[in-house]
């Protein structure tokens, strides 16, 4: 047997045009209609923060979704309106991720199933071999990349999120973010000169 | 002008460039290449790959994450009230194991626990002394304490109404419609909508025998010219007999979403439990039931109610084994309608959700039956392919033809 009542409703009328930091209000009274309307407005970002984790197959990236949208629910009362509601929500996706990402373990087998992802998708014969193998070389770079640095790259630079606000959403002092982007980066730019040399 | 370091372009390039880093970046060709190759990794990253799943997939994840908030503590009063809140949780704990063993926490109400599955949309209301449920949508569980006199517990499903006197018992309802009562334990009296008034005891159950027929597709209105078939072998119909019986379902690779494993509390930013993980809930007689009358009604040519009655399985046991068949059932339903759109999102709908089925080939072969009469002749050749090596002859029969279909030229108009 699963769970209890389940509002599965859309949002209609008033709610639907709310703002976002209403709605996250909303939803931090247990309003679960408000929780429907977040996920409505959000999920594609938070998946595509979570497809762009090279960590993570097609379950594990739906499990962090749900699990992301959860812990939503359970902290929108904490909220304090420092960042955007995206950035806050994809704050609490990168915790969520950074725990998962510590094991190790499951991080190499993801990582190589994100890899052969890669190189198995299916593109046009000889004029784009050059480029796929420039992206598997990025995708690489991407993938063995620290967590923290991997967060920080993909908020900033991919999802182009505000530093500001990321490094509010992540607990950490603005310096280190500066300094994880910075080492991300170079980190990229090496695998690239690699591909292309 | 001194270079700026490394760690300054890149805070520049996230805070924003300042006029003197712009004329340095401007004359100096060192930096300017930094600044170069570094945009260039940014955005061949932003090239990668980016899968996200489909509609279909991600509706299901809401639905999710909806059963699974509604099992954990709101979030309001958590913390003011959480000494009384952990001591009514064990009390309640305790009530709950001996009303439903292995089950969880079911929506309390005066006269008894409301106990919803996932997708069920109810409310409750009192009048007086009589507490009210109307159910509309999905299956609810309710156990009902011995009522004292002058009191009553009703569960009103559209026009029909369910009354108890102390039980235990399962509603179901679709559209608003009454559809089955299993009666647990005590006495129901059932007054549905139409049809005569019945009293069910324990392990007595009442199930709808006819369904209100659906609205008819849109595309029935506009008639349209109908090209002479090419000979198809037929493998829309269901063999006569007893409905197959749901096979063993590889639940990681074709299942709903499962509930989220969240990191320990301690790891994110406020503390709190975990999400609860739901449990894999067994088929329930009802599912079984629905499917067996839905079945029922494809064998009977009856496409709306088989339609119907698969689509009632799939909302009211996403996670029963029950739900792979029905969901190729009712696309099989769909295109024996004449349903083709809904056939043909229904079909890929099944693909999507279970690649691996020992039906994927029967349906690719339906669904590229269903491209060629949609004109989309590259697309129907794909789903021919991909069914021409599937272990059975009348599916590769019938992928064989498609392709030879394909491959006549197409009349001249």
């Amino acid at each position: 047997m699963s769970g209890k009542l389940v509002p599965l409703r859309r949002i209609t009328g008033e709610l639907a045009e709310m703002s976002d930091e209403a709605v996250l209000a909303a939803c931090g009274t247990g309003d679960a209609h408000a929780l429907g309307a977040l996920f409505d407005r959000f999920h594609e970002a938070v998946y595509r923060f979570a497809a762009r984790l090279p960590v993570t197959d097609d379950l594990a990236r739906d499990d962090l979704v749900q699990a992301t949208f959860l812990e939503i629910r359970r902290a929108a009362r904490s909220f304090r309106g420092t960042s955007s509601v995206k950035t806050w929500i994809l704050g609490v996706a990168a915790n969520i991720a950074r725990h998962t990402l510590r094991a190790e373990r499951r991080r190499r087998v993801h990582q190589a199933r994100y890899l052969e992802q890669i190189a198995g998708a299916p593109e046009a014969i000889d004029a784009q071999v050059e480029r796929r193998k420039l992206l598997a070389q990025v995708a690489e770079a991407l993938a063995t990349l620290p967590s923290d640095q991997q967060i920080a790259f993909i908020l900033c630079d991919l999802e182009q999120l505000p530093g500001v606000e990321v490094a509010r959403v992540l607990e950490i002092p603005e310096g280190t973010l500066w300094r994880r982007l910075h080492t991300a980066r170079k980190a990229m730019r090496a695998a690239i000169q690699k591909a292309t040399r | 002008m001194t270079c700026p370091s490394a760690l300054e372009l890149s805070r520049a390039r996230t805070l924003g460039v300042d006029p003197a880093i712009a004329a340095h970046l401007a004359g100096c060709a060192a930096c300017r290449d930094h600044w170069d190759a570094t945009t260039a990794a940014i955005d061949l990253a932003r090239e990668l790959p980016v899968a996200i799943p489909p509609a279909a997939r991600r509706e299901e994840v809401r639905t999710a994450v909806l059963a699974a908030s509604a099992t954990v503590a709101g979030p309001s009063t958590r913390r003011t009230w959480i000494a009384p809140a952990i001591a009514g949780a064990m009390a309640a704990g305790v009530l709950i194991y001996v009303a439903v063993p292995g089950g969880s926490p079911p929506a309390r109400h005066a006269h008894g626990a409301v106990r919803p599955r996932a997708g069920a949309h109810y409310d409750t209301s009192w009048s007086g002394a009589t507490e009210v449920v109307r159910l509309s949508d999905g299956v609810i569980d309710i156990e009902v304490e011995p009522l004292a006199a002058g009191e009553r517990f009703l569960v009103v499903v559209g026009g029909a109404e369910i009354e108890v006197r102390g039980t235990v018992f399962s509603v179901a309802a679709s559209a608003r419609h009454l559809v089955d009562v299993v009666v647990s334990r005590g006495h129901v009296d059932v007054r549905p909508e139409t049809g005569p008034s019945a009293t069910l005891a324990a392990g007595q159950s009442w199930h709808v025998t006819a369904m209100p027929a659906p609205s008819p597709p849109v595309a029935a209105a506009a008639p349209r010219p109908t090209p002479a078939p090419p000979v198809r072998p037929v493998l829309l119909s269901p063999p006569a007999g007893a409905p197959p019986a749901p096979r063993a379902v590889d639940r990681r690779a074709s299942a709903a979403p499962r509930m989220a494993r969240p990191p320990a509390p301690s790891e994110l930013a406020p503390s709190a439990p975990p999400p609860e993980r739901t449990e894999r809930s067994p088929a329930p007689a009802v599912d079984e039931v629905s499917y067996n009358q839905a079945w029922e009604a494809l064998r009977a040519n009856n496409f709306a109610r088989a339609v119907s009655g698969f689509s009632r399985v799939i909302l009211l046991a996403p996670d029963s084994a029950l739900v792979e068949d029905a969901t190729f059932w009712r696309a099989v339903a769909l295109a024996r309608g004449e349903r083709r759109a809904d056939a043909r999102a229904a079909f890929q709908d099944f693909l999507d959700s279970y690649a691996a089925s020992t039906r994927a080939g029967e349906a690719s072969a339906m669904l590229g039956w269903i491209l060629i009469d949609a004109g989309e002749r590259d697309e129907a050749a794909r789903r021919f392919h991909a069914a021409v090596g599937d272990a059975r002859a009348a599916v590769r029969a019938s992928a064989q033809a498609g392709l030879d279909a394909l491959a006549t030229p197409k009349p001249r108009r």
